[in-house]
């Protein structure tokens, strides 16, 4: 094993009188031990923190999560939860009973959501407690006796006594960041580094945990929402008028800000194919009277007033429908019918419900921006709800509204109102077949049906939906997402390392110092294999053979 | 307390709350889209009909002002009605997030509130309760 030359020994030449290697030579993995002996002896309390259990469970809320793509969700879209219970009543009722059509409130949710914060929590707090002890604590003053069986050895001879030797060595290690302890009777001591790599890993576990902690006050504490706003129109934030509103669990109270937003102009700027390009929304905003802020809103760059932001979700086109009823003269609708993109022949959708005279009457509109007239046979060929003898469309290309035209079908009869129904849906089914056809064009006279109501399409806007929320636990969301990097980086590419340093006199007898050092790296093996040389190479010109020839610690810092 | 709010009324006349802050108010929020509060309507005329010493106040959220007098002649309304288009006066009063809610103030405190759609002996009770505290 002796090597004058200081050349690294091979790994597999086990050193003299090898002691035992330590059962933890790393120090980091102990856990502390638990009050809870009743729960350790069964099991629990360890499985409690056990990084396994976490994972488990992650799982099973990624899991869950995944539910709402499968199942219609009554808050998101409660047309389709009603459409399932009508279709598959008792498979919707097992389905109600497991809380499947409301997921992110189901008690089972919650407490898998509520265990992994605890096995988090019970993984993290002690592992971090031993991490933080570990670092404060000196490093341990190895047993005396021969330096562990580890992989990377050198030994060299130097003429420098042993006191002058460990002058040049310990501090030069210390210089190079890493953690020396003291030296036993023997001569003998250990060098750690790589800490951080623990702490790294600390770090993004941690994250984890404010990350579901920030998910958890922004459901608390936070709402989402959608504001349908027509150009020209105000909306005012109350629970009132946000669409599908998601409310916070707690301080409803103190939710939200009433202020009120105008959508003054939206733009969009279209490509050939139809495609927007590119879509603004010019708002303002008062609060209690004042103008505060006026905006343009953009993908990707939100309205931020009070801790509420309000992000553009779609556009499309809003129409001023007046109805007149002729038996009474009065106008019996007057209001902004929101037409959403998706319907027959690239054109878009509305209804106006009049449910104030007998029988009740309903219109289903179909808006093209552009309206082409089609021929019969262009017209079967869409073979589409519209059927052969409605003889428009939408034109192909960007929807501009160069010759805007609402065709509508009237409804009589009962419009359902009876039962829950979204604003924007007739609910046919005690309606029956339409009674009439008409068409109307922005400004043009008024339509006059069969049954003498009058139907006229006053004014054409653009609207714009966007989605507001409050998400007081974004800050949270953010630190969790600069811990997991701070955190990842170190874990992936540091390492632990250890050292044992021997300096003890020449056993031979000589005035001469034999100096051992041994290295073990935990992770990144390959790599320490370089750097172990590199130390050894610059420990030897510090503590040489040939005493004169040595560098002093000061001319081997500007090496380091 | 009731905020200070002041608008319009369905047929026009200028409103303000400062006026309905004596005596017991019951104040109804709702609109003409609302299926819940077509089906309301009627318990509602009954009961202002049948508790004469409650003064009785509609609030018109999210909606026109032509549908909101279709509504109240339909129904025949007998009391008047604040458009509140915005829902700013409603989102002031309650933290309901739809209508119908009716809300019983007495000398400008709300003391009660009734979710959804309602009926003339409920609300003559809340009335009671709300007097009575």
């Amino acid at each position: 094993m002796t090597d004058n030359s200081g050349k690294t020994l091979t790994p597999d030449k086990p050193p003299e009188k090898a002691e035992a290697r330590p059962s933890e030579p790393d120090g980091f993995s102990h856990l502390p031990p638990t009050p809870m002996r009743a729960m350790q002896r069964l099991g629990g309390w360890r499985a409690l923190r056990s990084m396994r259990t976490a994972i488990w469970l992650l799982l099973a809320l990624v899991a869950a999560t995944l539910l709402p793509t499968l199942v219609p969700q009554e808050l998101a879209n409660p047309q389709g939860v009603r459409d399932w219970k009508e279709k598959w009543p008792a498979f919707s009722d097992i389905l109600e009973r497991l809380h499947l059509f409301d997921v992110f409130s189901a008690p089972w949710f919650v407490a898998i959501y509520a265990a992994l914060l605890v096995v988090l929590v019970l993984c993290l707090v002690p592992r971090t407690r031993a991490f933080v002890r570990q670092v404060r604590r000196a490093v341990r003053r190895p047993g005396e006796g021969a330096l562990p069986d580890v992989a990377l050895q050198a030994e060299w001879v130097t003429a420098l006594p042993a006191e002058e030797a460990a002058r040049r060595v310990v501090p030069y290690l210390r210089r190079r960041r890493w953690r020396v302890g003291k030296a036993n009777a023997a001569g003998q001591c250990v060098a750690e580094k790589g800490a951080a790599r623990e702490g790294g890993s600390l770090l993004f576990h941690w994250s984890f945990l404010v990350l579901m902690a920030g998910l958890f006050v922004s459901a608390m504490f936070g709402w989402s929402g959608y504001a349908v706003l027509v150009e020209g129109r105000e909306w005012v934030e109350t629970p009132m008028s946000i669409i599908q509103y998601d409310p916070p669990v707690f301080f409803e109270d103190s939710a939200h800000r009433e202020f009120t937003l105008t959508l003054d102009t939206f733009d969009v700027r279209y490509r050939d194919d139809g495609s927007a390009a590119d879509f603004v929304a010019s708002v303002r905003v008062a609060d209690e009277g004042e103008t505060v802020i006026a905006k343009e809103v953009r993908v990707n760059d939100p309205l931020d007033y009070r801790g509420v932001k309000a992000y553009l979700h779609s556009f499309g086109w809003a129409a001023r429908i007046v109805v007149t009823d002729p038996v009474s003269g009065d106008e019996v609708f007057d209001d902004w019918v929101i037409l959403e993109p998706g319907g027959p022949r690239n054109m878009h959708t509305g209804v106006v419900k009049i449910p104030s005279i007998r029988p009740q009457a309903g219109l289903e509109l179909f808006f093209a921006p552009t309206g082409v007239v089609l021929t019969q046979e262009q017209a079967a060929a869409f073979d589409d709800e519209l059927g052969p003898n409605v003889l428009l469309a939408q034109r192909p290309g960007p929807p501009t509204p160069d010759a805007p035209v609402v065709y509508f079908r009237e409804y009589r009869g009962n419009l359902g109102l009876d039962r829950p129904q979204p604003i924007g849906v007739l609910d046919k089914s005690r309606l029956g077949d339409p009674v009439d056809i008409g068409a109307v064009t922005p400004g043009g006279n008024a339509f006059e049906l069969e049954d003498g109501l009058e139907v006229s399409f006053r004014e054409l806007r653009q609207y714009s939906r966007l989605q507001v929320k409050r998400d007081p636990g974004l800050g949270l969301v953010a630190a969790a997402g600069v811990l997991l990097l701070v955190g990842l980086v170190p874990s992936l590419y540091l390492a632990r390392r250890r050292l044992w340093i021997w300096i003890r006199p020449d056993p031979d007898g000589q005035e001469r110092t034999v100096i051992t050092l041994g290295g073990l790296a935990y992770q990144r093996k390959e790599a320490f294999n370089g750097e172990f040389e590199d130390l050894r190479r610059r420990l030897e010109a510090l503590a040489p053979t040939d005493a004169d020839s040595g560098a002093t610690p000061n001319e081997s810092r500007e090496s380091t | 307390m009731m905020p200070d709010y002041t608008g319009r009324t369905t047929d026009g006349s200028p409103f303000d709350l400062g006026d309905h802050t004596e005596g017991t108010v019951v104040i109804n929020v709702w609109g003409s889209w609302c299926g819940p509060c077509r089906e309301e309507a009627p318990e509602l005329v009954a009961a202002a009909r049948s508790l004469p010493d409650a003064r009785f106040l509609g609030i018109d959220v999210q909606d026109s002002e032509t549908n909101a007098r279709a509504f109240e002649k339909e129904f025949g309304i007998p009391y008047p009605s604040v458009l509140d288009p915005t829902s700013q006066l409603a989102g002031r009063l309650t933290d309901a997030v739809s209508p119908p809610v009716t809300l019983v103030a007495v000398d400008g405190h709300v003391r009660t509130q009734i979710l959804g759609a309602t009926n003339a002996e409920q609300i003559a009770c809340a009335v009671r309760e709300a007097e009575a505290a």
